[in-house]
């Protein structure tokens, strides 16, 4: 069964269709790559789909169960977790803090309980501290724990961000343009680490303009063009796809025509 | 209905003061993002002013040219010595900063004019008209007709002149605003001057009903800028309507249900509003980006 | 990082060290007293520190919690002859009870457009302890009874400065608690990014009206000790101005601190007793200072000493 599942989701701002029938699934241990051309609507459809919009039309299922008009918090609950194109980093707490804060959810907690420090905060704190370091070393940030977020690089808050995502355990990562910003050797660490989080069995839709990331990771593809699916299928399909190439191609086209 | 349409001409008569605070409120809020707070302390310089120079025997136009300009005077100086040095500060500073100029001003007034109570007489004559059983003070007429002129010319201000143009560019989008051109600066002490002036304005016509004292400030800064989020932050027309409802639906309150609660009213009335459409009446609608 | 925990010890230690060392020194009743009107707004600045320094939501109206929190003191005894000594808490559950039920609507809105609907909340708080006379005494006040403890009433400066230290003390350490715990990350985390906050599953409107209730329960109990203390109370604990100046407390200090909560309530409290001196320039120059600190130390008194002892140790 799919983890993640749209269909024919739909969206408009002050009648303009940003999404019109788009519909995707992801497996367990699969890389889904939604791609297109700016504005083609990959950015809105991550966020119908993570909760922060709520679609005009159409179905999305987690696990089975609908989760449209579902606010971020509860998807979270629910095994959905995402990163932000335009980072939403907690810029002036510790990046240790901020993989701590995807622990929320983990940690057995109550408000009082934690006013009054009962002793169960600090073995928690514990727990969710090894959990964190040890997420912080997977995205290669080791040694930075107690750096302010908003001291730090592009990259590495990328980076942070997907550490963060990884400690709420979700069942559903998506990734918005994880690569943007980063040098060539830090993309093939960023590849080699999301097939290596699809390998532990979650699934992860990746919205991301390196294409040769894209080729190299994902298991299928899903192209987007002004709000529509035009194409889906396998890497090696979507390179030889003419709607595709011309969806590109077009814009580059006109774009050329206009300059001259 | 005597009492009915009584009510509704002390409400027009104080909504149109409540506009023009919000319409100051909106002229800064716009090109800066700042809500100043001491917008009410430009009606209070403006009543005060005038009241001291008639009193020096200045005849009344000559006052009330003297009023504004003090206060125009006030307003560029609050934008150069206290807003512009805080540079980037969070919001909350900026709006403690103001809270500060405001308090600063009132201290200055009360050491200037004393706490009591200061008026002028009418401009025009002290008998009421009569219109269908209600008495509407003269002085009322000035006051909604000082409006509208004010508001009008704010309005050609905006829309007709280059320098409209570029208050309204800048408040659409700051940097792109710099990059053609626009001298950010200027515009800010444009925006300021020019909200001081619109203050003074309704302090000059509301004094000879309601008296002016140091301390009025406060409490029309808080109704201005409950005006302006009722109708809608950033929107001229917005603050225009929410001044002119909040002050009708004051007045009508104060008649027919309390006197001592008709200040509850306003914030009352906002509340509801903000619930209902957060962006206000007329605000605009905006999608969260991220 | 085990040591993190003694830090939050000894801050409490060395501030009960501070407490006792004045209770100690201060020369005579006068002194005591506005020691103890430091610790009070100090208590109810420290409820902002949690509200605005670590959620990030403004608050113009805390003053009306202050109120209510002040006339539970007067009322109850008076009318339903509550022994006084149980008002604070009863007036920190009616506060705790009234942000809990307006938060939720009010908290929706952000920036400007929360800031004056807190402030429309203590306003209106603050209209209803002006004008209902008969409860509260109207814009005169009322007196507060002094409670008796074992037949001895409590009216002594020092006694007031210890029970107000100690609330003072108790109320730090509840605040440093949260620090490094789950409900304080996730307070810090939707000031930063509301939206990355609620991706970590946190329930961010749930989250500032915890926020809002605890800040406005510390609002009501300093209020109760400050009419308990006075011995009277009136609507002007619950204004605008009141609302205003526990904000500038805790923004002079620096929003983020506890140090920088007490900082900020001293200055603002002993600067008035300075200024009377000066009789009629007083709110002349207070405004004045406010905004000379806000433009040269936007975050406040204790993060520009701590960048100073930093720059000056390396």
């Amino acid at each position: 069964m799919s983890s993640l599942r749209a269909h024919d989701v739909s969206i408009a701002f002050g009648g303009i269709k940003a999404l019109d029938g788009v519909g995707f699934d992801v497996m367990p241990g699969e890389v889904l790559a939604i791609i297109g051309p700016n504005g083609a609507g990959k950015t809105t459809l991550f966020n119908v789909v993570s909760g922060l919009y709520r679609p005009t039309g159409g179905h999305i299922e987690l696990d089975g169960r609908g989760i449209e008009g579902l606010p971020p918090h509860r998807l979270a609950g629910m095994g959905l977790s995402r990163t932000f194109q335009n980072l939403q980093v907690f810029t002036e707490m510790t990046l240790i803090d901020n993989v701590l804060v995807g622990r929320h959810l983990r940690e057995r907690h109550s408000f009082l309980g934690d006013l009054f420090r009962l002793p169960s905060v600090a073995r928690e704190n514990d727990t969710s501290r090894k959990r964190a370091g040890e997420l912080i070393r997977r995205v290669g940030l080791e040694g930075r724990e107690s750096a302010i977020a908003g001291t730090m690089p592009y990259g590495a808050l990328r980076r942070l961000e997907i550490a963060r995502a990884l400690a709420t355990e979700p069942q559903v990562l998506m990734l918005d343009e994880p690569a943007a910003g980063c040098n060539p050797f830090e993309t093939r660490e960023l590849a080699a680490l999301i097939r290596s989080i699809a390998d532990d069995g979650r699934a992860v839709v990746l919205v991301e303009h390196d294409m040769r990331l894209v080729m190299s990771i994902s298991d299928r593809i899903v192209v987007l063009d002004r709000g529509r699916v035009i194409a889906r299928g396998a890497p090696a399909d979507i390179r030889s796809n003419a709607t595709v190439v011309e969806a590109y191609l077009g814009r580059l086209g006109a774009e050329e025509a206009a300059r001259a | 209905m005597a009492e009915l349409l009584q009510y509704i001409a002390t409400g027009i008569t104080i909504g149109s003061v409540y506009a023009l605070v919000a319409l100051g409120f909106t002229l800064i809020y716009n090109c800066s993002g700042i809500v100043n707070f001491a917008q009410g302390e430009f009606v209070m310089i403006g009543g005060m002013v005038t009241v001291a120079l008639t009193a020096y025997g200045l005849p009344l136009e000559a006052a009330a040219v003297g009023a504004v300009g003090v206060s125009i005077v006030v307003g560029i100086a609050i934008y150069i010595l206290a807003v512009a040095p805080a540079g980037r500060a969070s919001p909350v500073t900026v709006i403690i900063i103001t809270i500060g100029v405001s308090i600063f001003l009132r201290g200055a007034a009360q050491v200037l004019f004393g706490k009591q109570f200061h008026g002028v007489k009418p401009f025009l004559s002290e008998q009421p008209v009569m219109i269908l059983g209600a008495a509407v003070q003269s002085q009322a007429f000035l006051v909604i007709g000082g409006t509208a002129a004010a508001s009008l010319l704010f309005w050609i201000l905006l829309e007709r002149t280059l320098i409209g143009k570029a208050l309204m560019a800048t408040a659409a989008n700051r940097l792109a605003a710099q990059l053609v051109g626009i001298n950010l600066r200027r515009v800010m002490l444009i925006a300021f001057g020019g909200s001081a002036a619109i203050g003074a304005i309704a302090g000059i016509l509301v004094t000879p009903i309601t008296l002016t004292s140091y301390d009025v400030g406060t409490m029309l800064a808080l109704k201005g800028f409950a005006a302006a989020m009722l109708g809608g932050m950033g929107s001229p027309l917005g603050a225009m309507a929410g001044g002119l409802l909040l002050g009708l639906a004051e007045a009508l309150s104060a008649g027919y249900l309390s006197s001592a609660y008709k200040d509850a009213i306003a914030f009352l009335a906002t509340f509801a509003v903000l619930l209902l459409a957060p962006n206000g009446l007329l605000g605009r609608r905006s999608v969260n980006r991220v | 990082m085990p040591h993190r925990l003694s830090d939050r010890h000894l801050s409490v230690l060395a501030l009960a060290g501070v407490v006792i060392a004045l209770g100690w020194i201060l020369p005579n009743a006068y002194f005591l007293r506005i020691a103890t009107l430091v610790w009070i707004f100090a208590l109810a600045t420290l409820g902002l520190t949690v509200l605005i320094g670590q959620a990030g939501q403004v608050s113009l109206g805390q003053a009306g919690f202050l109120g209510v929190g002040a006339y539970a003191a007067a009322i109850l005894p008076t009318r339903y002859g509550l022994p006084p000594l149980a008002t604070p808490f009863v007036g920190a559950f009616v506060s705790g009870a009234l942000a809990f039920l307006v938060g939720r609507p009010i908290l929706r809105l952000k920036g400007h457009y929360l800031a004056i609907a807190t402030l429309g909340l203590g306003f209106l708080i603050s209209l209803v302890l002006t004008n209902e006379v008969g409860w509260t005494g109207g814009p005169d006040g009322m007196q507060v009874p002094r409670p008796v403890v074992f037949g001895v009433s409590l009216s002594q400066p020092s006694t007031w400065y210890w029970i107000s230290a100690a609330s003072l003390l108790i109320g730090a350490w509840l605040v440093l608690n949260l620090d490094g715990t789950t409900t304080g990350r996730a307070f810090r985390a939707l000031r930063d990014s509301e939206v990355g906050a609620s991706v970590m599953g946190i329930d961010v409107s749930r989250m500032k009206l915890r926020a809002f209730v605890l800040a406005a329960v510390y609002a009501s109990v300093a209020g109760s000790l400050l009419g308990l203390s006075n011995g009277f109370v009136t609507p002007d604990q619950s204004s605008f101005l009141q609302s205003v100046e526990l904000v500038t407390m805790s923004v002079l200090g620096g929003a983020h601190s506890v140090v920088g909560a007490i900082l900020g309530s001293a200055m603002l409290v002993l600067l008035p007793q300075v200024l009377t001196v000066m009789q009629d320039y007083e709110t002349l120059v207070l405004g004045a200072i406010v905004v000379v600190v806000m433009i040269f130390l936007p975050s406040g008194l204790v993060p520009a000493l701590v960048d100073l002892t930093k720059r000056l140790t390396r």
